[in-house]
């Protein structure tokens, strides 16, 4: 294992796999405080309105601009790690698969060493881009509940860590990394914006409302108890993780 | 040490393998030998678990490939055909991940990839990153590779495709001295390749084995075991004619008749390495009398 997460360190770093994380990360939750604050500057320096027309917008609340974080996370942050995770095992097997799989490797180790340097990146780079975010909308908006904030963010790294297994899980499913990028993103999609329709409160749609009422520190308001998103998220994560191991252990037979 | 038992595959409609049988005996070199297309690749990577047989059954050292596959790509060093590394990585670098792999301790990985990048000559680039070498340097990098953790079977995919005169000469040397261990199986279109280096052959065309043996008993079985003669001397070319006559008669005053005689202009090869050899020399002249001096300058001049 060791010797695997030596290596994906490595690719990483030469490959700069962490600059597009952490820039879009931090510039994004350095951003939304900022921009909340200064809209009504914004929409009046840009829109073409009559003189003397008076732009009224009340200055959101905290929780409105933490989680507006949350929701820029969501779109671009998603994008970024689909970006950086499409190549990571579809690619490889493109490039060395040969020499790759004529070895004694252990799949599992391959497989979470990869992960777990992968949620290294991406968990730190949202952490550090949600505490300039709450830094900046400290100073710019009122006071942040600092231990609520870590709450919200540690259960946003659990939201990434599922949305990387769905995106490994692409990237060891099909040989092209563009292709991996496609599936990946359909499937998180499908699970962003229909399964809140169909099954809202649970899973990870329950864990992004989780996020949601951590912040407005209003308290859940779901039918089941707190621990069930989490708890469905962590096995989804785990199931889709282990998926990729026979999966991968099969294909490298027919590589 | 390498046996395949009436191996059979298809890709789609397409029949790549029938029935194909043949041993590899323990601690020799044999050649793999066919056209293009003629199914050497597909066996290779049948044999270190790339590939599974729709039939048949293969056994390397006494394991199953199939129902041993983990421990037989442990035994098993493979080169292949086209050799692509991590570009990232060094040379040093990419050899303690393939030592680590097969099972040396972290600790003595570094040395282990020293000890094969001097083997295969790469030492002067060990830190040179895997991405900026040359298809040659790549080809002894992936010897090395297959080479670590000392395996006891090597199988070589056309290892000397992308090699240099002299870095094929280096390779047959090495692969002279590895048979004394190991068991080596190398596909090759290069005749006169295999016959340097192998004590036997597995001639495959067209997805069948049409021969297979050491390649004295093949030989003899075919009645090539007459010995041809070859000599070779440097003459002016008005001497010709003379010499000709001159050793026909001593020839067929021994009793033996001379069926053909060609007389072959120094080609290429021999230039190129008179060229070399001479630079060589030179350049240990230089260092000898502390003269700089490039290799290609010495060509050059």
């Amino acid at each position: 294992m060791a010797t695997w997460l030596a290596k994906e360190a490595k690719e990483m770093v030469r490959l700069r796999r962490w600059v597009p994380l952490v820039a879009v990360y931090l510039f994004l939750g350095m951003l939304q405080p900022i921009t909340m604050k200064l809209m009504p500057v914004i929409l009046d320096s840009a829109s073409n309105l009559p003189k003397g027309t008076v732009i009224h917008i009340p200055t959101p609340a905290v929780d409105q601009v933490l989680y507006g974080i949350i929701g820029q996370y969501n779109q671009l942050g998603i994008l970024a790690l689909i970006l950086v995770g499409m190549g990571m095992i579809a690619g490889e097997r493109k490039l060395v698969g040969e020499w790759l799989w004529s070895k004694p490797v252990n799949v599992s180790h391959y497989v979470l060493a990869k992960y777990s340097v992968f949620l290294l990146v991406a968990g730190s780079s949202s952490l550090i881009g949600l505490g300039l975010g709450a830094y900046y909308t400290a100073q710019l908006i009122g006071p942040v509940n600092w231990t609520v904030l870590w709450q919200g963010a540690l259960l946003y790294v659990l939201y990434q860590a599922f949305l990387i297994s769905v995106i490994l899980l692409a990237s060891a499913l099909v040989t092209s990394p563009s292709l991996a990028g496609g599936v990946a993103l359909i499937i998180i999609l499908l699970v962003n914006v229909l399964l809140p329709m169909v099954w809202q409160g649970h899973f990870v749609a329950g864990l992004l409302e989780l996020i949601q009422t951590t912040f407005s520190q209003t308290g859940w308001s779901g039918y089941m108890a707190v621990w069930e998103p989490i708890v469905t998220t962590l096995m989804g994560t785990a199931l889709l993780i282990g998926l990729q191991i026979p999966l991968l252990a099969w294909r490298r037979m027919s590589h | 040490m390498i046996e395949c038992k009436t191996i059979s595959k298809k890709f789609g409609a397409f029949k790549a393998l029938s029935n194909v049988s043949f041993r590899v005996p323990s601690k020799t070199c044999y050649g793999f030998l066919g056209q293009n297309g003629a199914g050497k690749t597909t066996i290779l990577r049948m044999l270190v678990g790339l590939l599974r047989p729709d039939e048949g059954e293969i056994l390397v050292a006494g394991h199953s490939l199939r129902t041993e596959c983990e421990q037989v790509k442990g035994l098993c060093g493979y080169l292949p055909q086209r050799p692509e590394f991590y570009p990232w990585l060094s040379g040093q670098e990419f050899l303690r991940l393939s030592a680590e792999l097969v099972g040396v301790p972290a600790r003595q990985a570094k040395n282990a990839a020293d000890k094969y990048l001097s083997i295969v000559g790469l030492t002067d680039f060990t830190r040179r990153r895997v991405g900026k070498y040359s298809g040659g340097m790549q080809q002894r990098l992936g010897l090395a590779a297959a080479l670590i953790g000392d395996p006891p079977v090597l199988l070589l995919d056309e290892p000397v495709s992308a090699l240099d005169p002299q870095g094929r000469d280096e390779m047959f040397t090495l692969l002279k001295k590895l048979k004394q261990e190991k068991t080596i199986f190398l596909s090759s279109h290069i005749l006169h390749d295999i016959e340097q280096v192998c004590d036997g052959v597995v001639i495959i065309h067209k997805g069948k084995i049409r021969a297979h043996g050491s390649l004295a008993e093949l030989l003899k079985q075919s009645g090539e075991s007459s010995v041809g003669a070859q000599v070779q001397f440097e003459v002016d070319s008005h001497l010709m004619n003379r010499l000709q006559a001159e050793f026909s008669r001593a020839m067929q005053g021994i009793g033996i008749p001379v069926s053909k005689v060609t007389w072959q202009e120094q080609g290429l090869e021999h230039y190129y390495y008179k060229v070399v050899n001479q630079t060589e020399e030179a350049q240990s002249q230089n260092s000898v009398t502390g003269q700089g001096g490039s290799a290609d300058g010495n060509m050059a001049r």
